[in-house]
């Protein structure tokens, strides 16, 4: 995990850095202008609903949750379910969306007590919320895990999300997509989390109640989990033994290898749900919140940087030991780089567009050519940026990957959490600065800032496609892939 | 006349590990040889080298007359390889490794019709369009070798293409290796399950510390005196 030592590095760095930004997220409520402080305080319900929701969400989507050893390694000791349960529960953190949201429930409890209240008391509450909302989660996934292990328990899990995205669209038509928070526990937790008063009950209350639940959480998210690992798994639900259908015609070499890159994204469990979130969250978000056009030259780095951590960043672990057959055959290896990229390619445009176009339609107001352009420009850099980091993540750390189960990762946890930091990182300067070249109002400045992004992005993946040229380098990453 | 294979001072490094120290080895056109050796003694790795997979840190490889360093393609295009850890893309079907096969080695379009023919004979015609990831293992050693004699290469390299494979796709196996010897191609069959070996080649190389350390005919490996020759002579 933490054999390479830049991982090693990033890995230490990354915790300081992120109380650093907690430190910075709380202190900036001080200088927020009156109308950006508003805005603020009235996100603070959805900000807290946001959260839980993403806290079950995240383990449902990867199959319970991150696991620290695959489980074809760990297969022949005996680890008990609440070691699983607990390891899960460790690694939740590790998301870059978690983290991001845990910004700004750090931020909230400053702004809630901003003109009144208790900055301890609120920090405290929310702690405990984040921690219950995560266990929860968590123990939800578990269970869900389990329920998902007969064909009857797909059918009614797969039946109560439809109804609940139907419920969600429903709503977000009829425009009462307000309700949903107001009906949520959420803007209790926002009164209790901004009270002045040291005795209120409601603080009391639901400080309390959270802690509890966060107690039982572990307890029955143990039990879920060791539940769900005793079932029998049915034939179908493993989809291997299925027969696929034959693609006929005579395709070029590169068209043939994007089709098997491609199947090999959507046929992968992990990445196939992965996929299909990223497709559907930050569109639902970007238009249940209805974001600003001015800020939402922010979301295509959050989305595109979502995408390449689905598999960019190990692009050539989805030819696992089959890499080392296909090395074999005579053809120009960039072939099999060009059809990783083009798959990449297609999975984050894919992701960028949806979520732009959603939250654009969602925006209140109506963009000024700068903000048209900031938007246009970060989808497109952060798309190219993301793509050359992958790349050279693929070539440079290349790690042996399975993807056979729902809780397989494309590279190990330290290694997702370095390449979250580095693809987050920078994708969310690009997003803040072309989001403040709007400023001016000057439609050519984002189109300029943008250029030289582009540019590095381009002539980045052009060396690490030149990197791979190497037969020394490209046999090694053809080792790793193929066994570890 | 030139070799169908010829290895000359072939040596792999790996950091500071040297995998194969000076491997030389000379195989003519229909000859079958058996690489056999302990776990670690360069066979997988020698195997790597000649399929064109790894480079060598030196040494030079010659097939059919066609140098690996200056025409790795050209090299490739005339050897069939079963590598020794699955060979498979874990989600593509059966069918889509002989299409992807065909494609990248610009087979003419009878290429279907071979192909239906070695799955039958390997019995996995009903597998064929089921992804490998749920192929036992020994399916999967059964589909490398079709993949490897596919194209009816010049130089076929099998690694441990009989392990976990049941009687008659080892049946299959030795099938396709004479049919190769036939046709004028060149074998080499790595593989620790020595009285196979010794069915399938004519000749035995026996491997250590990445050198060849002998060279017999296969013949004289077989029954309980072949076993302790060579038991002494990986000792």
């Amino acid at each position: 995990m933490v054999r390479s030592a830049s991982i090693h590095a990033t890995l230490l760095i990354t915790p300081p850095l992120v109380l650093v930004l907690m430190y910075a997220a709380i202190a900036s409520a001080d200088g927020l202008k009156p109308e950006v402080f508003e805005a603020a305080i009235s996100a603070a319900a959805p900000a807290f609903l946001g959260f839980g929701l993403l806290a079950v969400i995240a383990p449902l989507t990867a199959g319970g949750g991150s696991e620290v050893m695959p489980a074809d390694q760990l297969v022949a000791y005996p680890v008990r379910p609440s070691t699983q349960f607990l390891a899960s529960l460790t690694l939740a953190p590790l998301n870059l969306v978690w983290v991001l949201q845990l910004l700004v429930l750090t931020a909230e409890p400053a702004y809630l007590t901003r003109d009144g209240g208790s900055l301890a008391r609120g920090g405290l509450t929310t702690a405990a919320f984040v921690i219950a909302s995560t266990a929860g989660g968590q123990a939800i996934a578990w269970f869900v895990v389990g329920v998902r292990q007969s064909r009857r328990g797909r059918l009614a899990v797969r039946g109560t999300l439809a109804a609940l995205l139907l419920g969600a669209l429903v709503l977000a038509r009829l425009g009462r997509a307000d309700d949903l928070v107001d009906l949520s526990p959420a803007p209790y937790i926002v009164r209790a989390v901004g009270t002045t008063d040291a005795a209120d009950p409601l603080w009391w209350g639901l400080t309390l109640g959270l802690v509890v639940a966060g107690v039982v959480s572990l307890l029955l998210g143990s039990r879920a989990c060791g539940w769900a690992l005793r079932r029998p798994l049915d034939a179908a639900a493993r989809g291997d033994d299925r027969n696929v259908r034959r693609r006929t015609g005579t395709a070029s070499p590169l068209r043939t290898l994007v089709a098997i890159d491609r199947g090999s994204v959507w046929r992968a469990v992990a990445l196939r749900r992965g996929a299909l979130v990223l497709a559907i969250l930050p569109g639902m978000a970007a238009a249940g919140a209805a974001v600003p056009w001015r800020s939402l030259a922010a979301l295509p780095g959050l989305v595109a940087a979502g995408a390449g951590l689905l598999f960019g960043i190990n692009a050539f672990c989805l030819d696992g030991s089959g890499a080392l057959w296909l090395a074999s055959l005579p053809h120009n290896p960039r072939l099999v780089a060009r059809a990783k990229v083009i798959v990449l390619t297609e999975i984050i445009v894919a992701a960028v567009l949806l979520a732009a176009v959603a939250g654009a339609v969602r925006a209140p107001d109506a963009p000024t050519h700068a903000e048209l352009a900031a938007v246009v420009m970060s989808a497109l850099t952060c798309t190219v940026a993301v793509i050359a980091i992958c790349l050279r993540l693929s070539v440079n750390r290349p790690h042996r990957a399975d993807l056979r189960g729902p809780r397989d990762a494309v590279a190990p946890p330290g290694a997702l959490v370095a390449a979250s930091v580095k693809l987050a990182g920078s994708t969310a300067l690009i997003g803040m600065t072309l989001g403040a070249s709007t400023g001016p109002g000057v439609w050519q400045l984002p189109v300029l800032l943008a250029a030289p992004v582009l540019a590095w992005g381009l002539l980045s993946a052009r060396a690490s496609l030149r990197r791979y040229d190497d037969p020394l380098v490209r046999a090694r990453v053809v080792q790793v892939v193929a066994a570890g | 006349m030139e070799p169908a294979l010829l290895a000359e001072e072939l040596v792999v490094d790996f950091g500071t590990v040297r995998a194969v120290a000076g491997f030389d080895l000379s195989v003519g056109a229909g000859t079958s040889v058996a690489l056999v050796g302990r776990n670690g003694a360069g066979k997988s790795t020698t195997m790597r080298v000649l399929a064109g997979v790894l480079p060598p840190t030196s040494g030079k490889v010659r097939v059919a007359g066609v140098d690996a360093t200056h025409d790795p393609a050209g090299v490739r295009a005339l050897v069939g390889y079963c590598p020794d850890v699955g060979g498979l893309i874990p989600r593509a079907t059966a069918w889509e490794h002989l299409q992807l096969a065909a494609r990248l080695r610009g087979m003419s379009s009878d290429w279907e019709s071979r192909a239906e023919e070695l799955l039958h004979r390997f019995d996995l015609t009903a597998a064929a369009d089921r992804i490998t990831s749920g192929f036992s293992h020994g399916m999967g050693r059964r589909l490398s070798v079709v993949l490897a004699v596919f194209h009816g290469p010049r130089l076929l390299l099998l690694d441990e293409p009989f392990d976990g494979v049941d009687p008659l796709g080892v049946d299959a196996t030795l099938e396709v290796v004479r049919e190769a010897r036939t046709t004028g191609a060149a074998v080499l069959v790595s593989t620790h399950l020595l009285h196979l070996a010794v069915e399938a080649c004519e000749e035995a190389v026996v491997l250590s510390s990445g050198r060849v350390v002998a060279a017999a005919p296969a013949s004289e490996l077989r029954g309980d005196g072949g076993r302790e020759r060579y038991r002494a002579l990986i000792a």
